[in-house]
């Protein structure tokens, strides 16, 4: 049997992001996957991928977690790890977690982060995405393909998720909000978002996702909602675990979410996703996979900007979600003129993975983006690409001279 | 727990000093790293190959020194010693030197040169925080004209692991067994005064005896660099080992300076019979009936005969010198004593703070911990920050114990300092 090893030990969305490269692996000859993730996600990676054998570990601070326990979990999961043959372990995360893991395999079989004899090193892969996601807005891979890539033959992007499909149960989903407030669309924008896509679905039931710290957020929506939205309401905020949402997303006829782990969650059902990407949120990083999704992707001239760093412009950001133009786009009326500073795109496949193609709006980055793809598309499906562009700027001298 | 990074030239006979006193500082409980600049020397070498203008060459070479300085701060920067140690040619620049005294991270040298030959301690000396030398006035005086704030004289010594008595096979006595034998580079004092001893059939060992005729057919293995662990074996092989103290100057054979060469307790820590030139400071070390010396050529020239014709004078003399030597000058003395003048004159030294071992513990594993501690030659003290950096600088795999520390230690960084 061959062992294959994926420690993933980031949160949800994340986790389902490594999709691609956990088939890839369990598409090889007798592979047994392995996946290590935290303790908190085990049961829900374990019904998603139910071809992997999950390990937990106590990688977040949740739950009460103290030094001890910590320490003893950790233990006995790398006592369990020891005893498997590995012939590859793929370490995912740019974390001290992943560098200490790494040093439990020899160094020839592990693959991302590494740390062979106590140096940490970055895979040249996961070194040159480092360096194209410096420049945002001409970033040329999502996430999931970047990791998938790790593999030298990843399975075809068409067979990671399936195309798109409303349940036809007359359901639409909302994701009251993401982790990072700002990333969000705040309740009033959001209501008008819902109401005008309410009224392009031909007035479904509005199904409030959240967990227990989005109740009061759901209340204050469903009070904003117009009389016969409300009454197509159902509120299901805090009272839904993960494996609960694996049952009631697939009844959907989309999701309505900012770039949250339910949207790729979304994606794995092949639930139409309308997606909102505003502030740090970058679609050709971390957008839906998969052919049928729409991302209304802000971009203003400060986006895609840094979480960590205050907003400096009123949250410019903001303001195109709220435009006629917008939301008669939505409604399925355009009447109104496109508004500035957002673009609406369509989830497309290549050989590469997943792109976005500009179907309203500008792209101000397109001609970077698709050079540097190109470039990636040289590298990894070996084949000639004459858009290859500006390799100069995303190649550096070690990688053409040292080994 | 001291953390000692020791940073070794790229060549030399400083080397195995380096190596000796990273050693002794690990026998004395420090957590030692050493800096391998010797694994560097073979592009220095590339560099000295190119036949370009020397112009061009002194810009190579001194990017190549600003590039090893560079690993030696990052290595700082990773490791966080109490102390940096060099030995004499450590690749260190000034400006990395600066930029230990801004880290406030304390720097000691170790000068185990000539300071007559080796006038380059001007331009570096002040720079670095300890400047421990060999020699004393009026060395010392000139170092504390020249702004060195904490001089140390510290005299060469003896790693007793390495050096000592070792009995040779018929196969090994047959190669570095000798009635007479001298083991060192080829110094113009040295020739002229070992061209006057042909008649010994002595054995010549080391470098640099190239252009020397009538040493030819003595030189052995044709002139090669001879380890330390040979050396042992050519100290104990041979009956009378000639150590004479390299000068510059032909004209003065013997030339009676002041510091002692590493030799003259290598030699006596082993066990092996020496017959060395006098040394100014030689009598502080030994006492008269502890070496056999010479001060001129003639008395060399009358010695070695008696010597050789009085093996039990000879073991008798031999166990008096390795004695003293076992007493009080072993390398582990040696760092003892520059740890111990760190402490007096560095305000700094020692004042990073120690994490104590954390309750996280569990009771069960304090077996498996204590199993890791003797493992890393870590002493029962050692706190959980000397035990991380230990686990971190392991080469190849890590038990899961092992890991489960780093794990822990990891997760701390990340969660415990946002609670």
């Amino acid at each position: 049997m061959n062992h294959l090893l994926v420690v993933q030990l980031a949160r949800l969305g994340d986790l389902i992001q490594s999709k691609r490269l956990l088939l890839s692996l369990a598409a090889q000859p007798g592979a047994q996957v392995h996946l290590c993730v935290d303790a908190s996600l085990a049961a829900f990676a374990a019904a998603l991928f139910p071809f992997a054998h999950v390990l937990p570990l106590p990688a977040h601070a949740t739950g009460g977690a103290t030094p001890e326990s910590v320490f003893t979990a950790a233990r006995h999961t790398f006592a369990q790890l020891q005893e498997i043959p590995f012939s590859a372990v793929y370490t995912l995360n740019a974390s001290p977690l992943s560098y200490a893991i790494a040093r439990l395999f020899p160094p020839e079989v592990v693959c991302g982060y590494s740390c062979p004899n106590g140096q940490p090193m970055r895979h040249p892969w996961l070194e040159l995405a480092a360096r194209w996601t410096r420049h945002r807005l001409s970033s040329p891979l999502n996430l999931i393909d970047m990791w998938a890539h790790l593999h030298p033959s990843p399975i075809a992007p068409q067979a990671v998720n399936p195309v798109a499909t409303p349940a036809g149960q007359g359901r639409i989903g909302v994701v009251m909000a993401g982790r990072a407030q700002r990333r969000s669309l705040p309740v009033p924008v959001l209501v008008a978002c819902v109401e005008a896509l309410f009224r392009a679905y031909g007035g479904p039931t509005i199904v409030c996702l959240g967990g227990k710290g989005e109740v009061p957020l759901a209340r204050q929506f469903g009070r904003q909602l117009s009389p016969h939205a409300q009454r197509k309401l159902e509120d299901t905020t805090g009272r839904t675990e993960l494996l609960d949402l694996m049952e009631l997303l697939p009844t959907l006829d989309c999701l309505i979410t900012p770039d949250t782990g339910l949207m790729h969650l979304a994606t794995h059902f092949g639930v139409p996703v309308q997606a909102f990407f505003l502030s740090s949120a970058w679609c050709f990083e971390t957008g839906p996979y998969g052919l049928g999704h729409n991302v209304w992707q802000a971009t203003v001239p400060c986006a895609p900007c840094l979480e960590t760093a205050p907003c400096h412009h009123n949250m410019a950001c903001l303001a195109p979600f709220s435009q006629p133009g917008f939301l008669g786009h939505l409604a399925g009326t355009q009447a109104q003129q496109w508004p500035q500073g957002l673009t609406g795109y369509r989830s497309a496949l290549d050989d590469l993975g997943v792109c976005y193609h500009p179907a309203h709006g500008t792209d101000a980055g397109v001609e970077e983006r698709t050079s540097r793809r190109a470039l990636l598309a040289e590298l990894r499906l070996h084949r000639l690409e004459p858009a290859a562009k500006g390799a100069e700027a995303l190649f550096q001298e070690a990688d053409w001279m040292l080994p | 727990m001291h953390r000692v990074l020791v940073i070794l030239p790229l060549y030399g006979g400083s080397l195995p000093i380096g190596r000796y006193c990273a050693t002794a500082l690990k026998d004395l409980g420090c957590l030692v790293e050493t800096f391998e600049a010797p694994e560097f020397y073979s592009a220095f070498q590339a560099l000295q190959g190119l036949k370009v203008s020397s112009d061009r060459q002194n810009f190579l070479e001194n990017s190549f020194l600003q590039v090893v300085s560079q690993a030696i701060l990052a290595k700082v920067e990773a490791f966080q010693p109490d102390m940096v140690l060099c030995l004499a040619q450590a690749p260190m620049s000034r400006q990395a030197l600066q930029r230990l005294r801004s880290m406030k991270v304390p720097t000691a040298m170790w000068f185990v040169e000539d300071y007559r030959l080796f006038t380059y301690w001007r331009a570096y000396a002040p720079l670095y925080d300890i400047f421990a030398v060999i020699q004393k006035e009026p060395f010392l005086a000139e170092l504390t004209a020249a702004g060195v704030a904490n001089p140390l004289y510290l005299p060469l010594a003896a790693l007793p692991a390495l050096h000592a008595p070792t009995p040779l096979d018929p196969k090994d006595m047959q190669e570095y067994g000798a009635e007479v034998s001298f083991l060192g580079a080829g110094y113009p004092n040295r020739r002229e005064a070992f061209a006057r001893l042909v008649h010994h059939k002595c054995k010549i060992w080391g470098t640099e005896w190239e252009d020397a005729p009538a040493l030819a057919p003595l030189v052995q293995r044709g002139g090669a660099r001879i380890s330390p662990e040979d050396a042992v074996k050519i100290y104990n092989g041979t009956h009378i080992n000639l150590n004479l103290h390299s000068s510059v100057d032909a004209n003065t054979l013997v030339s009676g300076g002041d510091f002692v060469n590493p030799r003259t307790f290598e030699l006596a820590a082993c066990g092996a019979f020496q017959l060395v030139d006098k040394r100014s400071l030689m009598g502080e070390l030994f006492a008269e009936d502890e070496l056999a010396t010479f001060d001129s050529m003639t008395d060399l020239e009358e010695k070695i005969p008696y010597w050789l014709a009085h093996p039990e004078e000879r073991e008798a003399l031999c166990r008096k010198s390795r004695t003293r030597v076992l007493a009080d000058h072993t390398y582990q003395q040696r760092m003892r004593t520059l740890l111990d003048f760190a402490k007096e004159h560095l305000p700094e030294f020692g004042t990073r703070p120690e994490a104590p071992m954390p309750e996280s513990i569990p009771p069960a594993m304090q077996k498996e911990l204590q199993d890791i501690l003797k493992e890393h030659n870590l002493p029962a003290y050692a706190s959980f920050n000397d035990i991380i950096t230990a686990l971190r600088h392991k080469e190849g795999v890590l038990s899961s114990a092992e890991t489960a520390l780093l794990f822990l230690d990891a997760w701390n960084t990340l969660y415990a300092s946002k609670e």
